[in-house]
């Protein structure tokens, strides 16, 4: 997995935003009106925009909140942002761009433990829903290793999901299966929508920190790198 | 999702003769570790169904032999991984899954030290991701991707499995930034599983698997909801007709009530050749993007452009549409 400092990233990832606005640049026609047509392209920008924001939550959530975390919750919350970079470094170095590097957040959700476990709770959910509909678009589509690559993802995000409901108070494990809430990733937009546009009840924005802010605050706490599908050859064999 | 009995689970589910056979015999060496990218669907399902049975035996045996003192949190947990592992096999079974055997070997103690179940059942768990991980390669590459995305349903609620367990040991939950892909054939999972098969040094047993019913009564109302797999698609139905309807043309319309420009090319620049009004609709079967990044459509009369923002589809995938030359 190449290695992306914070300028590469927003030098050659971040897709016009401040000029065309998030509706324009995907265009609300090809997103919400489109059935099963999400492009490799679309899906990796969209993931790179999600992940993007997720790096912001986090780190945000350890930097500046107000909310008492307990030294497992903070060391849980540690890997969960090293993660999300990672995944953002992965589809950055397979072509995605975000949209944006600023992002919207609710209200109180660093002031406020429940709001802050709902509201992660909820964009994680969408966030596995969105890697499974991608797996099953891109296999749709004949990219087996990207594919299962999607899902190595996912699965990993559902494991946030789990310990961000026992932050909140809740059981971790409440599904039997990862839900398939989308056929299509898109239709994850208007979940995403309100974090990169400004909703009703949202403040900001919050800047995208940066890879060498992210990486010196993980420090020695970070989670173990794992090879991803693509670093197969199509045969079996690792590249 | 379909409700089997123990009794029609194993009797229409275990292969013929399994207790009479070893792991060996069943698979084929030759097959399971020979092979590169050759495992068929029933390797797959087999081994995904022997794998949900040697779970649900494990955490039934857990919950009910354990010497280990849970807390109640952690008993509800496991009944919840009980459950879920359940519901995979019915999954499993739904799907013509076969396993290879109804009863396991266990590890000599592990349910009398809590280090020594959350580390084999990190083990076992890793193994089962893996195995569902690589089983959405080959579905992908296979050509299901309902089957690919059910796969990958089932490794997300393992992976949680796998994170709550290590927790349960003292250790990190999420310890890494991806799920490992340790194997890329499901079937390079087979020397893992085999011990719990056939036994061996520092394994005892055989447990047999409890059967549904007695687990149903163990869970109880420490339930986990059910979800739909992807290849319940019932649940997709509009997306998936759609999808099936597609045939590589698409008809759009004004979004609004105005008039759209028809141009001889895909951009600005080029000249108005027409206009669609609010109650027409124009066919296309191409497209292609402009210097601002607007995908254009192509009419399939003539050579006509229309931008993609301005109209929308009334029939077929537009965002399907082949990239053609401009």
């Amino acid at each position: 997995m190449s290695q992306h400092s914070r300028r590469e990233i927003l030098k050659g990832g971040v897709l016009a935003a401040s000029i065309g606005g998030f509706s324009q640049l995907f265009g609300y026609t090809s997103l919400f009106a489109q059935d099963n047509g999400d492009t490799v392209e679309m899906i990796l920008n969209l993931a790179a925009t999600a992940e993007m924001l997720a790096c912001t939550h986090y780190y945000t959530a350890l930097t500046d909140s107000n909310i008492e975390l307990i030294p497992s919750e903070r060391n849980f919350l540690v890997a969960a942002l090293d993660t999300e970079h990672d995944h953002l470094k992965f589809l950055v170095a397979n072509g995605g761009q975000p949209v944006t590097a600023t992002f919207y957040t609710p209200r109180n959700v660093y002031n406020d433990r429940n709001t802050f476990a709902t509201v992660t709770q909820q964009a994680e959910n969408a966030f596995v829903a969105a890697y499974l509909a991608a797996n099953r678009r891109i296999a749709e589509l004949g990219n087996s290793l990207l594919a299962a690559t999607v899902a190595q993802i996912a699965v990993t995000e559902s494991v946030h999901l789990a310990l961000i409901r026992q932050l909140g108070g809740l059981l971790p494990n409440n599904i039997s299966l990862g839900e398939a809430l989308y056929y299509s990733t898109s239709e994850v937009l208007p979940v995403l929508k309100p974090f990169l546009e400004r909703g009703t009840g949202f403040s900001g924005p919050l800047s995208y920190p940066g890879d060498d802010a992210i990486v010196n605050f993980v420090g020695k706490d970070g989670v173990t790198a794992v090879k991803p599908f693509t670093a197969f050859s199509t045969s079996g064999s690792s590249s | 999702m379909s409700q089997v009995s123990r009794r029609s689970m194993i009797k229409g589910a275990l292969v013929s003769g399994a207790s009479l056979l070893t792991f060996n015999q069943i698979f084929g060496y030759n097959r399971i570790f020979g092979q590169t990218n050759g495992d068929d669907m029933e390797t797959i399902l087999a081994l995904a169904t022997t794998a949900e049975l040697i779970a649900t035996t494990h955490y039934y045996t857990v919950l009910t032999e354990s010497k280990i003192a849970l807390s109640p949190d952690e008993v509800n947990i496991l009944r919840g991984f009980l459950d879920a592992e359940l519901q995979h096999l019915e999954i499993l079974y739904a799907n013509q899954g076969n396993s290879v055997a109804t009863q396991f070997y266990i590890p000599t103690g592990v349910y009398n030290d809590r280090q020594q179940f959350s580390e084999i059942t990190e083990q076992l768990e890793t193994t089962f991701i893996a195995a569902y991980l690589a089983a959405t390669r080959q579905f992908a590459e296979l050509g299901f991707p309902l089957l690919a995305g059910t796969a990958a349903q089932v490794g997300a609620i393992e992976q949680e499995h796998l994170a709550i367990v290590r927790q349960i040991g003292g250790r990190r939950p999420n310890n890494s930034a991806l799920a490992k892909a340790l194997f890329y054939n499901i079937s390079e999972a087979a020397p893992a599983l085999q011990p719990f098969l056939e036994g061996g040094s520092g394994y005892e047993g055989p447990k047999p698997f409890p059967g549904a019913d007695a687990i149903r009564d163990l869970i109880r109302d420490a339930g986990v909801v059910p979800t739909a797999p992807y290849t319940d698609t019932s649940v997709f139905t509009q997306a998936v007709a759609t999808q099936e309807a597609s045939t590589g043309i698409c008809t759009v319309t004004p979004r609004g009530n105005y008039n759209c420009n028809v141009r001889s090319g895909p951009s600005l620049s080029y000249g108005v050749v027409g206009r669609l009004a609010p109650n027409e609709t124009l066919t296309v079967n191409g497209q292609a993007v402009d210097n601002d990044g607007f995908p254009w459509w192509r009419a399939t009369t003539n050579d006509r452009w229309i931008r993609s923002d301005i109209v929308r589809a009334v029939a077929g995938v537009c965002d399907s549409l082949p990239i053609v030359a401009k």
